[in-house]
């Protein structure tokens, strides 16, 4: 669902403690083994209760089948899924450009804050997502579409966070760069953005839970040649097995972006 | 009370500013045809009222009931991780890999096993509002710290007093929480569904107002239920100022991440 303060768990729970070089390597690597295992035991449960139960295909194909599928409509799956990733990346870049604008402007102005900053929270609690049959009205069908939709439901997390952090510089640190006599750019740039940098992070990783969803639904709406169309286009002519590898391409994507994007936190803003 | 109203005043002003710019600029002729001014989605209302109940209400209740589903379940987990320490990392994972799956992903398999009626609706709106819930209540049943949970034992607290008068007061600022922030999630579980094929419903009626190309009614159903989040939000807020009358500490009564 789209990005929403849901993810915020991760972002108050203590922080792992800072292993050696070597220790974190071969944390990564039980780590992968782990993931892999699971994949595995996913696999062959599913398999067995197929198996079991006697599941006709068309409730749920067979892990083999779903291969099958995926490896004889690989270009097609890969050319979707690039298409609805651009999208992606695309929208929160713009989204993120954006954010820190008007953030940056919250900080010039208090009376523009104490405006706008209301609502734009009021906004981050709606449903956003719902606004998208407006944007297909607006833009027509195609990437900008998709862009449009991921930028809208990206743009408010991003942005209450970084103007969270944008505020929460410390007062000390204001002080000596106007004593300094630093402009207001110079304060930004070397003071306001270093100290705001794990925030905006934080709803960079709180946007990307839901931004390939957004990304997707924007193309189910709009018809836009991603891994949503081509899921509902396999689930209209009822074929199976092309579905669910549509489905399980896009939820292994989705994970991995967040992942993704949790690890960047990690690094540049732990 | 007059506090909340100086600080609910720039933002109104500047919807209602908004508003009026909107209403010049297509009079002047400067929207495209697919933005409405704010008269034409209003003169609109009178001939939609009557589908707009008729549409909202189930919506509504698919909403409630999958509000309802995902709150007993993440109680239930909630419980689960508070029993017994390991699991609640593992069942934190599980609820953050739920919440990041693609719903819309998962939509067409649900439709298999759920057909489109109603029960599709709800499961995703349960979905949709899940994890924000088991949050919740996992950090709010955690909430009790140390030295007060030895002041119970040591005072020989029966554990139904722990309950109620511990582990509940501690974690009601949490839940309600987070059950603000799933109120509008739940809602928009149940346009997506919606959205993918439903008789009844205000998803249902939007699609047709898209495919129609009725610009001004697509406008309104999407108000509506932007309407309709915001005052469950606005009610599970009433509520918790009613029922939370105590002083809160700690960072449940943060609004943003």
């Amino acid at each position: 669902m789209p990005g929403g303060p849901m993810a915020e768990a991760t972002s108050d729970a203590p922080a792992p403690p800072r292993r050696p070089f070597a220790m974190a390597r071969s944390g990564r690597l039980t780590g992968l083994v782990k993931l892999l295992l699971a994949v595995a035991v996913i696999v062959a449960l599913w398999q067995a209760i197929i198996f079991w139960w006697q599941v006709p295909a068309f409730i749920a194909p067979t892990p083999g089948a779903v291969a099958g599928a995926f490896v004889s409509h690989f270009q097609e799956i890969v050319s979707s899924i690039a298409y609805t990733l651009r999208s992606v990346l695309l929208g929160m870049g713009l989204a993120l450009i954006l954010a820190l604008i008007l953030a940056g402007l919250f900080t010039l102005s208090p009376l523009l804050s104490r405006a706008l900053l209301p609502l734009v929270i009021i906004l981050r609690t709606a449903p956003i997502l719902a606004i998208a049959p407006i944007l297909i009205l607006i833009f027509g069908r195609g990437l900008t579409t998709s862009i449009a939709v991921v930028v809208m439901v990206s743009f408010f997390p991003i942005m209450v966070n970084a103007a969270k952090g944008l505020g929460s510089t410390p007062p000390n640190a204001l002080e000596l760069m106007r004593v300094a006599g630093a402009t207001w750019g110079q304060t930004f740039h070397k003071v306001r953005l270093p100290y705001a940098l794990p925030y905006v992070f934080t709803g960079i990783r709180l946007a990307s839970a839901g931004a390939v969803l957004s990304a997707m639904l924007a193309e189910w709406l709009s018809g836009a040649p991603g891994i949503g169309t081509f899921i509902l286009e396999a689930s209209s002519y009822r074929d199976q097995p092309r579905m669910w590898a549509g489905v399980v391409t896009s939820v292994i994507s989705a994970v991995a972006f967040f992942a993704l994007t949790t690890q960047a936190e990690r690094r540049l803003a732990g | 009370m007059t506090a909340g109203l100086r600080s609910a005043l720039p933002p109104a002003l500047v919807l209602l500013g908004l508003a009026l710019l909107m209403e010049a600029a297509k009079a002047a002729g400067l929207l495209p045809i697919t933005v409405p001014a704010p008269t034409q989605v209003l003169a609109v209302i009178p001939a939609q009222f009557a589908d707009l109940v008729y549409h909202g209400a189930a919506t509504l209740r698919s909403a409630l009931l999958g509000y309802l589903c995902a709150g007993l379940v993440a109680g239930a987990l909630a419980s689960v991780a508070l029993r017994f320490h390991g699991a609640e990392r593992p069942i934190i994972s599980f609820g953050l890999l739920v919440d990041c799956f693609p719903l819309i992903a998962l939509a067409p398999i649900f439709v298999i096993w759920l057909g489109q009626g109603m029960l599709l609706h709800v499961t995703l709106s349960a979905i949709a509002s899940f994890f924000p819930l088991l949050l919740g209540t996992v950090k709010g049943f955690r909430a009790t710290d140390a030295s007060t949970r030895q002041l119970f034992h040591v005072m020989a607290a029966t554990p139904m007093q722990r309950l109620r008068l511990l582990s509940v007061p501690a974690a009601l600022p949490y839940i309600f929480q987070a059950m603000k922030i799933a109120a509008p999630l739940a809602l928009l579980g149940a346009l997506i569904a919606e959205w993918i094929g439903a008789e009844r419903g205000l998803g249902a009626m939007m699609i047709y107002a898209l495919f129609s190309f009725n610009v001004p009614v697509v406008w309104l159903t999407i108000l509506t239920v932007c309407g309709l989040s915001a005052l469950a939000y606005g009610l599970i807020a009433l509520v918790e100022s009613r029922v939370i009358t105590w002083e809160v500490r700690g960072d449940a009564g943060g609004t943003d991440g």
